[in-house]
């Protein structure tokens, strides 16, 4: 009987041992999420009419690896980076280009930056729980691509709404959306491109 | 008979003048600035409790917290509309004018350096995209508020963005008529009665030509 008794305790012990560990692993922080965007570029075509043209996360990804002479779309991932600039006067998110076997930014293609920055007299809208945040961002991109082009002053901005914004062991399930629109100037022989969009976040990555 | 051709010769006058003057409307028909600014959109705010609040605005929300300042209480008298090119040479703005004299009273919004304005110096390296018709536009306007207001906040940077587009069309009469829209969006911090940090986010069209 005692023996039993012991096998019980024993067992409900490793039953609670296993689920608060698979609790801890399933609370890790993620801070690199895969980048859903869905939009239009609008660019005027050669008879001189504006077109609008479909555009995806995979438009964009193609357009800044492929030159690079990565063709194996596999191994690469567009994601919306947490915190992914820290060494600006205003650290901000951006949208990196990474191998999917790491987490380092091969480079980045937007950079959200001064949605909150009281020098510039703006001011994000948070929750007392931190756990909700609405804000204006500015976009930023610093290389000449299809899509970006490199630009010391802002090149359009992104409504960014962000659920969980301080992740902790428990708030596992950041949820990022936002509506975004940016300008590209002429490049070569083509005009100006003005692209908007949507975006959320995918799979976690790291 | 003199008195039947004296009626002859005003009623030719004043077909004469009528046509004159109805031609005269059309041409003023053509050069209409100002429209109705229509707007629906949501303003998020954190309430007394720390929850996060999204309260419904309207241009009309707009419009009365803006007569509030100028000392307004009929709101007949009053429209706020889209005002292409009321912010030379930078952009368009959004005003609130009299009804009666169009008259701006004042500037709810500035939309300003979506592109290079004509002359400027030192480019933004923002851009436009434009048929070659110039009868059709997407640019990405940058917000300015100008006053401490419920909605707005007086700042010299800009405050969000508006990703405008514009058509233009000439009907048979040769009037040149506006078609404008727009997602837009601002952010206002805590002054006066506003206690808590705001984001306004929406969607406009133009409304009924006013001036």
């Amino acid at each position: 009987m005692q023996t039993v008794k012991l096998i019980e305790s024993f067992y409900l012990r490793m039953v609670i041992f296993l689920v608060c560990a698979e609790f801890s692993a399933s609370g890790q922080t993620y801070t690199e999420y895969k980048f859903l965007f869905t939009g239009v570029a609008y660019a005027t075509n050669a008879s001189g009419n504006i077109v609008g043209t479909p555009i995806t996360d995979q438009t964009l990804l193609k357009s800044r690896v492929i030159p690079g002479g990565i063709t194996d779309l596999s191994t690469v991932a567009i994601v919306y980076h947490i915190g992914g600039d820290t060494n600006d006067i205003e650290p901000g998110d951006t949208v990196d280009i990474i191998y999917t076997n790491s987490p380092t930014a091969l480079t980045t293609e937007f950079s959200l930056w001064f949605g909150a920055d009281a020098g510039h007299g703006r001011t994000a809208v948070t929750n007392a729980a931190q756990s909700e945040e609405w804000r204006a961002d500015y976009i930023y991109t610093a290389d000449n691509s299809s899509y970006t082009f490199d630009n010391d002053d802002s090149v359009g901005l992104c409504l960014t709404h962000k659920i969980n914004v301080t992740p902790t062991n428990g708030y596992v399930n950041t949820s990022i959306t936002g509506k975004m629109s940016w300008g590209v100037e002429p490049q070569g022989t083509n005009g100006p491109i003005l692209c908007i969009g949507t975006f959320s976040l995918g799979e976690p990555m790291y | 008979m003199k008195t039947l051709i004296c009626t002859q010769l005003v009623k030719a006058i004043s077909i004469t003048v009528a046509v004159f003057l109805a031609s005269g409307f059309s041409i003023l028909g053509q050069s209409k600035f100002e429209y109705k600014f229509l707007f629906n959109g949501t303003a998020y705010q954190t309430n007394g409790t720390g929850n996060m609040a999204a309260i419904p605005v309207t241009d009309q929300t707009l419009l009365e917290a803006e007569a509030q300042p100028l000392n307004i209480t009929n709101l007949s008298t009053i429209s706020l509309v889209y005002h292409l090119n009321g912010g030379l040479p930078y952009g368009d703005t959004v005003d609130v004018i009299s009804n009666s004299t169009g008259q701006t009273l004042s500037t709810l919004f500035g939309l300003y350096f979506g592109s290079d304005y004509p002359g400027e110096t030192a480019s933004l390296g923002r851009y436009a995209v434009t048929n070659a018709s110039q009868t059709e536009l997407r640019r990405v306007d940058q917000v300015y508020t100008f006053a401490n207001t419920p909605y707005t906040y007086a700042n010299s940077e800009s405050l969000g963005a508006s990703f405008t587009c514009k058509r233009f069309l000439v009907d048979t009469n040769g009037n040149t008529n506006m078609f404008i829209d727009g997602t837009f969006f601002w952010d206002v911090r805590p002054t006066g009665t506003n206690v808590a940090s705001i984001l306004c986010a929406g969607s406009f069209t133009l409304g009924q030509p006013m001036f």
